[in-house]
């Protein structure tokens, strides 16, 4: 896939590997909470959508450096399920440097 | 007569001079003809695309309030078609209008076809491109057009067929690649084009429904268990609606996304060449090449999305049981 390396790429796939750590959590309470990060992902997602995003910028580095974690967090769940607490951690972490991000292009 | 008309009589005039040049090569005729099918047949296929996106997205943000309730990013206030609304819809499907114009455009160049084809080929490519934003042809580029609309039945004449195309592709060479980008970047998921709108809703309702499913207690009495059964069904087709969506997005979109690249790709041969008047057995076997790549992926777009989807009806409550 092209673009990879770009926060909007790496955001794309964490999407889709979230929904996919929700249908395989069998904890309802972990579910929840994974939807409502979703939730709140997809409403900072909307607010960057509007804006130039410059990649150079320390927030961009940062907020590209917790969703690779996060990704990866997501991914170690299909191992071992027990590990979705430490990717709820994680995607808090995404939702903060999305913020941060959106907070500095205002 | 205005300055526009003098540089399109000047340009129809240097077409006439030039009737003793070699027209194309019969394989040289043959390599465009299929680069032109194929690019106007990508721009069909892109346009019904657009439609059915929007529709998509409609359907999908819809079961996401079923199933969730409104939320910050979609709400009694939020349009159901998010980012593919009817006027950045229409700017995209304008974009794709132009492309399939411009292939049947070469193709009415460089095949035996009517005056009449021509001059609605052309009309469709520099109509639909006007209304795209940022996207213009130059004057160079407009004279050529009209240029070839005004000698009409004279490009029976192989010489000036060859002449026209070779003024032609070259000069709307910018528009096209702009026209390219925006399609390319607009069916990538993974950049922040209309695709990746959509994927985003999909996602979200991939993640509503299965919380939903799963969340549905087992029945106990008969009302709960009517109860369990009335929420599932709303559930599960949502959730087997949302891996459609993925399917379509890895299957179809992508795919679009890749031969729209191709095009831009093989046009900028197809105008090196021209310019140049470098036509090499190489370049005439990549420019056939690219257009047959491209082909396969069409007929494919067309005939199997169907089946495609059909089987995700099947693999849909397979995945549950996990």
């Amino acid at each position: 896939m092209p673009n990879d390396a770009t926060l909007g790429a790496r955001l794309a796939t964490m999407m889709q590997d979230l929904s996919d750590a929700i249908d395989r959590t069998p904890d309802k309470a972990q579910r929840d909470q994974l939807l409502a990060k979703q939730d709140e992902i997809h409403a900072r997602l909307q607010t960057l959508i509007d804006k130039t995003v410059k990649q150079n910028i320390v927030e961009y580095q940062q907020a590209t450096a917790a969703v690779t974690q996060s990704i990866q967090a997501l991914k170690d769940t299909q191992q071992d399920i027990k590990r979705v607490a430490k990717a709820i951690d994680t995607l808090a972490q995404v939702v903060g440097a999305l913020t941060k991000l959106a907070g500095a292009l205002a | 007569m205005n300055s526009r008309s003098v540089r399109v009589v000047a340009v129809v005039s240097l077409m006439f001079l030039a009737s003793g040049c070699v027209g194309l090569t019969a394989s040289q005729k043959a390599a465009i003809a299929e680069f032109s099918r194929a690019t106007a047949a990508v721009g069909e296929t892109t346009q019904t695309e657009l439609t059915e996106m929007r529709e998509r997205m409609i359907r999908t943000n819809r079961e996401r309030l079923i199933l969730r309730g409104p939320s910050p990013s979609l709400n009694f206030s939020s349009s159901l078609d998010g980012k593919l609304t009817i006027s950045t819809v229409s700017v995209v499907v304008a974009a794709a209008t132009a492309l399939e114009g411009y292939g049947e455009m070469l193709e009415a160049l460089v095949e035996d076809t009517q005056t009449k084809e021509l001059h609605s080929a052309a009309e469709k490519f520099v109509t639909s491109l006007k209304q795209v934003p940022n996207v213009s042809l130059s004057p160079g580029a407009s004279d050529a057009i009209s240029a070839a609309i005004v000698l009409g039945g004279q490009l029976l004449i192989e010489a000036k067929k060859a002449r026209a195309i070779k003024a032609i592709v070259p000069q709307t060479r910018p528009a096209i690649d702009q026209i390219c980008d925006t399609l390319a970047r607009d069916f990538d998921f993974k950049t922040a084009g209309l695709a990746a709108d959509l994927h985003d809703a999909t996602e979200l309702l991939h993640g509503a429904a299965s919380a939903a499913f799963q969340d549905t207690p087992p029945g106990g009495d008969a009302a709960t268990a009517q109860a369990a059964i009335a929420a599932r069904s709303v559930s599960l087709p949502a959730l087997q609606y949302a891996i459609q969506g993925r399917v379509r997005r890895d299957e179809v979109l992508a795919r679009i996304s890749a031969a729209v690249a191709a095009i831009k790709k093989a046009n900028a041969a197809l105008a090196d060449a021209l310019e140049h008047d470098r036509w090499t057995l190489e370049d005439v076997k990549g420019l056939a090449g690219e257009a047959k790549a491209l082909k396969p992926a069409i007929t494919e777009l067309s005939t199997r999305t169907g089946e495609l989807l059909d089987r995700v009806k099947i693999l849909g409550p397979a995945r549950l049981s996990r």
